[in-house]
């Protein structure tokens, strides 16, 4: 029978692939609205990010409350050796809300330019924010730069250290193969190839190096390379124009964030922590899958369809108004 | 320097800073979706404009003070680890909860902001009162773990205190932690009367300079409004704040003791603010019997007691300035309503109704402002310094929950000047902005917006009513 133990940490690593898969978008905005030029995608890009960011915002909540619930230790791990990433994290993340704020109040208001200035400036700490969030994920992965036993940190080594290096390069690449996938760029298709292998041959050749268990769970697993094939296939699917491949881009990167997350179980910091250790006891858990799961279902699945789905359209004849004039 | 005073002053720093933005957050969408219901009703071009110009606002404060939860979320996991650890072990469901509230909220400010003649009138302000019950939802559920914090259930505190072993936990009896049934009622209450008071005072500022007939139309509307909102939350703070001093009196005794300097247990205390003191009232506010009994700091171990003169103070300013916005507020409003005549409200420039048209009255609600800010975090502080020297009352010492590491300071320092940086500057750009962008506008495409649906238009600066097919005619031309 299934333990409420592994029905809590496939929870987690759910809602945590879905906030990576959101807040890549977020990330991926903030590479390319810099770079694209003003008619292309750019518009496009900034309906979504108003549509979509508080709801990403909020994905980060939840994130850190369903970790609280499934693993009260963890709070010890965030407290001793997390603690300047996760208030680094923090100082960013509040320069990025306060200036994608800044940037919807006035283009509520109709102010172009000042909009415009705040989307420019929301893009260095979303970057900055991207590096510090994965900085967290390969320290928990590999225990790079945290001592296993006593959880003393060693900064220096957390954040420069060639795993993590190598893993926030793959980010930054799978980054551009999914929003070139999310907003349809047929025209940047050769580029998302290029980096979606970048992405791949990274992202294995740190895990084979730093964390060989994973890296050895992966190869092994058919699952694995079906998944692969699957995201290359997705490039010719661009090239056809296939209408949903929005959805199933943001649909195939959570289901990369739980893949990865299956290929890690039951350890973190490199094999040294069973994660049934640092969880919390079975009957809150039990109470906290209840309403992580009511939450998941109407709010993550539902609402952010609806939300994406309305606002987006609600928005069109905005941008062909303002385009007008 | 002391790390544990030091996380100690951080996190009510930024506790109290998210405090100015939620205040905004649970009190403008009800103000916004009146605004525009009136906007409908009346065919008012002004009203609606009131709306639509606190929407970026709402915006704006909502995005700024979201980030700050997020910190405090964060601060609490890093700072508090030890504290956060029970709290995910026993008290952890409001939160989650709340998690589904924010959601809420979010969802729908988003669709509110977008639907603006996207979705049905109605649908619009529907959409907007789902906002107000989401972010007043989510505001209920944080207090619901703070109640827990006064008032621990939920598992065997006996077990806990002898081996610090976690047992017997039930993490849904945490909703029927008893403090929850009076900070519940005060937090939101006290929430929606603070801002209120701030509205108040935006309105009146702007009063004092306005010369413009349809900026004052503009202004006094919009202070009509929270006028009446102050004075009605002012009957639910006075009947929410009495409750919780009963049950505090039951509850937790040794904080309402603390509150009122108290030192000796007795029958029939008086109260005493300042230098007044009115005989028996402590008792009856507290029991409802003029002679009833009060427990006294006395009656506990000294080493218990919270910080009395800074509880104490907080209290008294938070309920003295809680009444003086009240009595402004009620008689404004009575201004407002019965227009009377006599002497008195002559003296006091509230005769024929027309109370923005003296100077008296427009300075009672900008101090009002003031006052309903410093007894809004005056009440908390009451609250929270109240429960000292515990944590988790009873369960943890608010000393063994800190973080000690000696990064947490020069990270905070970083992180507390980016929090200043964004309140400044947040206010800045609003004032900016609005400075600069003038309400005729906005009342005018108010007017083009209602006008396309009926009766209304704005015509060089000057409203011409009409009917519905002229309005239609004007909107095409």
């Amino acid at each position: 029978m299934v333990s409420i133990q592994f029905i809590s940490f496939l929870f987690s690593i759910a809602v945590l692939s879905y906030f990576a898969a959101m807040f890549l978008i977020d990330v991926g905005i903030a590479v390319f609205t810099p770079i694209t030029k003003e008619g292309s995608y750019k518009s496009k890009m900034s309906l979504i990010l108003d549509a979509l960011w508080a709801i990403i915002g909020t994905s980060a909540v939840y994130l850190v409350v369903t970790l609280e619930s499934v693993y009260a230790t963890i709070t010890y791990v965030a407290g001793i050796a997390l603690l300047l990433p996760f208030l680094a994290f923090l100082i960013f993340l509040a320069l990025h809300h306060g200036f994608l704020g800044y940037a919807e109040g006035f283009g509520f208001l109709g102010i172009k330019h000042l909009e415009e200035k705040y989307i420019l400036a929301y893009s260095i700490p979303t970057i900055i924010l991207a590096f510090i969030g994965i900085t967290i994920f390969t320290s928990v992965l590999s225990g790079i730069g945290i001592n296993a036993s006593t959880l003393e940190p060693d900064y220096v080594k957390m954040f420069f250290n060639p795993f993590n290096i190598m893993f926030f390069i793959a980010i930054a690449a799978y980054t551009i193969y999914y929003v070139t996938l999310f907003f349809n760029m047929k025209d940047k298709l050769m580029i998302a190839g290029i980096s979606l292998t970048v992405a791949n041959a990274l992202i294995l050749a740190g895990l084979y190096a730093y964390v060989p268990y994973v890296f050895s769970k992966a190869i092994t697993n058919p699952g694995f390379w079906i998944y692969l094939v699957v995201l290359y296939a997705m490039l010719y699917s661009l090239h056809k124009g296939f209408r949903f491949n929005n959805v199933i881009s943001v649909i195939l990167t959570a289901i990369g964030g739980i893949i990865m997350g299956m290929f890690m179980y039951p350890y973190v910091l490199n094999g040294a922590v069973n994660v049934y250790s640092l969880m919390t006891n079975p009957a809150t858990l039990a109470a906290a899958d209840i309403v992580i799961t009511i939450i998941g279902l109407f709010v993550v699945g539902g609402l952010t369809a609806i939300a994406y789905k309305i606002l987006y359209k609600s928005k069109q004849p905005q941008v062909t108004t303002s385009s007008h004039k | 320097m002391d790390i544990v005073l030091f996380d100690r002053a951080f996190t009510p720093f930024i506790i109290g800073t998210h405090m100015l933005y939620t205040i905004w957050a649970m009190t403008l969408p009800i103000y916004i979706v009146i605004a525009e219901y009136l906007g409908y009703k009346h065919n008012d071009p002004v009203y609606y404009a009131i709306a639509k110009r606190m929407t970026p606002v709402m915006i704006i404060f909502f995005s700024v003070g979201s980030a700050f939860g997020v910190m405090i979320a964060i601060s609490f996991l890093t700072l508090w680890y030890k504290w956060m650890y029970l709290v995910s072990q026993i008290d952890i469901m409001p939160l989650i909860v709340e998690v589904f509230a924010f959601f809420m909220e979010v969802i729908f400010l988003a669709l509110y902001v977008y639907g603006w003649n996207k979705f049905s009138r109605t649908t619009h302000l529907i959409l907007g009162i789902a906002i107000a019950i989401g972010a007043n939802m989510s505001a209920a559920l944080i207090t619901w773990v703070n109640s827990w914090m006064n008032t621990p259930v939920g598992f065997n505190i006996q077990a806990y205190l002898q081996t610090g072993k976690i047992e017997d936990v039930n993490p849904w009896a945490v909703f029927l932690a008893p403090a929850a049934r009076y900070e519940i009622p005060m937090a939101i209450s006290g929430a929606i009367y603070a801002a209120s008071s701030a509205l108040m005072m935006f309105y009146a500022y702007r009063m004092f300079r306005v010369k413009d007939p349809l900026e004052k139309e503009y202004y006094t509307k919009g202070a009509k409004l929270a006028v009446y909102f102050a004075s009605i939350d002012a009957f639910l703070v006075g009947l929410t704040g009495d409750y919780a001093g009963k049950s505090l009196a039951v509850e937790q005794p040794l904080k309402l003791a603390a509150m009122e300097d108290a030192l000796y247990s007795g029958k029939g205390l008086p109260e005493v603010v300042g230098p007044i003191k009115i005989p028996k009232l402590l008792s009856f506010l507290a029991t409802g019997n003029p002679n009833g009994y009060v427990v006294g700091l006395n009656a506990f171990p000294k080493s218990e007691w919270p910080p009395v003169t800074i509880v104490h103070n907080a209290f008294d300013t938070m309920a003295t300035f809680g009444i003086i916005i009240a009595i402004i507020s009620w008689l404004i409003a009575i201004s407002l309503i019965f227009k009377p005549k006599n002497a008195l409200f002559r003296i006091l420039g509230l005769a024929d109704g027309k109370p923005f048209d003296h100077f008296l009255p427009k300075a009672a609600m900008f101090i009002s402002g003031i006052l309903g800010i410093l007894a809004w975090e005056s009440g908390w502080v009451a609250a929270e310094v109240g429960r000292q020297p515990w944590v988790i009352y009873g369960v943890m010492l608010t000393s063994q929950a800190a973080n000690t590491s000696p990064i947490v300071i020069p990270v905070a320092i970083a992180l507390g000047t980016v929090v200043v940086f964004l309140v400044v500057y947040t206010y800045y750009l609003l004032n900016k902005v609005f400075k600069t962008r003038p309400i005729a506008l906005d009342v005018q495409r108010a007017a083009e917006e209602l006008g396309s649906l009926g009766t209304a238009y704005l015509n060089g600066g000057s409203f011409v009513k009409l009917s519905s097919s002229e309005g239609k005619k004007e909107v095409k031309k």
